[in-house]
């Protein structure tokens, strides 16, 4: 069934097609987040937070999703998922957020970062093979040294210009995007 | 931006700057646009693709995030949350229902058979095939009505259980022979039942010792109803030995074979 199916019954709040996502999509995401320090509670509240998230944005904007319904919504929870785990570490280095966010606000912050991860992973996609490769070994924290043993490159001096010249690609990508002016941070 | 700044930005990230450094750094952000937007990007980029961090929107256009706090909180997002609620609820009951059922379920079947056996011991001239068909109450085995699933696999699950539920136990037979059921309790149950059903004690042992033999969960369920088929036909011996097994290795109903045991040997 195509996505947008799934997407126009959240915004008419279709009860039966909900019953549905949750038959065919909730076992996964439970089984995700139980395996990765959290429990059945916090499964229903990010999984009920991951549908009300694409229901909102299918609303204010008409956007497709490229995989399945299923495959987009698992990473949308795994991505909320990730969002709690980081949080704490999130408060201690920017004193600003310690604020308490009310959660409308809180819910449209986790739309507007899961906007731009999906932005920053188009633009990935977009360059060269060989710069997806370095850039995906960095990003992943993996050290020049190891950097150097993973690919053809013979020294860390010119994985570190790779590493230099793909990411000033990439940025040059988001930064021309439009799409990046309403989502980066000021 | 050129690669000694990057560098910088790079060290800074990744926490590996001197207490001066730092000091320097966060002073060059306040002054230098340019250098705070490098840093800004790359700082998105770094948490948001790796999956153990995750980048937050601290300070994003505050005009966009207000549009979606708007939407958020209008009446029918609102309609959307309770029926997501509503949802969730009722699948998360169904899972508990789906538990407390076959617990019911389970006692159900104990209660009966120790009903059916006491009453078969006290009135011995009455016919035990009569007493089991009054008495085994076979609908209430657990069900897959349930899985919410539609595959081929599933479909013939359901004609199995329907054909059981509707005590055709031939048709149940036959429609259980085009799938493995090698890894299913439940269905070697519904196939070891419905051999005993139609008095081909032969194949119910053959099935339920598959049952016992499997490395499944609930192999052990085996024994019990390989007793009770043992019962029924009159084979009283067997089923001595097979109760023994139970309490010995203290299998699934355990209590109840105690019972039985004691009623056998009488």
């Amino acid at each position: 069934m195509e996505s947008s199916f799934f997407l126009e019954a959240l915004v008419k709040g279709d009860s039966k097609t909900i019953t549905e996502i949750y038959n065919t999509s909730f076992v996964q995401v439970k089984r995700f987040i139980t395996q990765n320090k959290g429990n059945s509670e916090d499964a229903e509240d990010i999984f009920q937070k991951a549908l009300l998230q694409l229901g909102v944005r299918y609303k204010r904007e008409k956007f497709t999703i490229k995989s399945s319904f299923e495959a987009y919504l698992f990473t949308v929870c795994k991505n909320l998922w990730r969002r709690e785990l980081n949080k704490h570490k999130n408060r201690v280095t920017n004193s600003e957020v310690v604020e308490l966010v009310s959660e409308p606000k809180d819910n449209s912050l986790a739309l507007i970062e899961q906007k731009r991860q999906e932005l920053f992973l188009e633009k990935l996609n977009d360059i060269s093979e060989n710069c997806k490769k370095v850039l995906s070994l960095f990003f992943a924290k993996v050290s020049y040294a190891e950097i150097v043993v993973e690919t053809e490159y013979n020294s860390e001096t010119v994985v570190r210009q790779r590493v230099f010249k793909c990411k000033k690609r990439l940025t040059e990508l988001v930064r021309n995007d439009a799409r990046y002016q309403s989502l980066k941070e000021l | 931006m050129n690669l000694e700044e990057d560098i910088l930005i790079e060290r800074f990230l990744r926490k590996e700057l001197s207490e001066e450094e730092k000091k320097a750094f966060l002073k060059r952000l306040d002054i230098d646009v340019e250098f705070k937007e490098s840093f800004l990007l790359e700082k998105e980029l770094y948490e948001s693709l790796n999956d153990k961090d995750w980048s937050y929107a601290n300070n994003v256009d505050p005009k966009e995030l207000e549009a979606y706090e708007v939407v958020f909180q209008n009446e029918e997002t609102k309609k959307l949350q309770e029926k997501i609620g509503k949802a969730s609820r009722e699948y998360q009951k169904k899972g508990k229902n789906n538990v407390v059922r076959l617990y019911t379920i389970i006692s159900a079947v104990a209660a009966v058979f120790l009903l059916f056996f006491t009453f078969n011991f006290l009135n011995a001239d009455i016919d035990n095939a009569e007493l089991y068909a009054s008495y085994v109450q076979k609908e209430e085995l657990p069900s897959y009505v349930t899985r919410g699933d539609s595959d081929a696999d599933t479909k013939i699950l359901l004609a199995a259980e329907k054909s059981f539920k509707g005590k055709e136990y031939k048709e149940t037979l036959e429609v259980l022979e085009h799938v493995n059921i090698n890894n299913d309790a439940t269905l070697l149950l519904y196939k070891g039942i419905s051999y005993i059903e139609l008095g081909n004690y032969e194949k119910g042992i053959t099935t339920f010792d598959i049952l016992i033999k499997s490395d499944l969960i609930d192999a052990e369920k085996g024994y019990w109803y390989k007793s009770l088929l043992y019962v029924k036909s009159n084979q009283f011996d067997k089923a001595e030995k097979t109760l023994k097994k139970i309490i010995a290795n203290n299998y699934f109903k355990k209590k109840q074979a105690e019972e039985l045991l004691s009623k056998i040997k009488k």
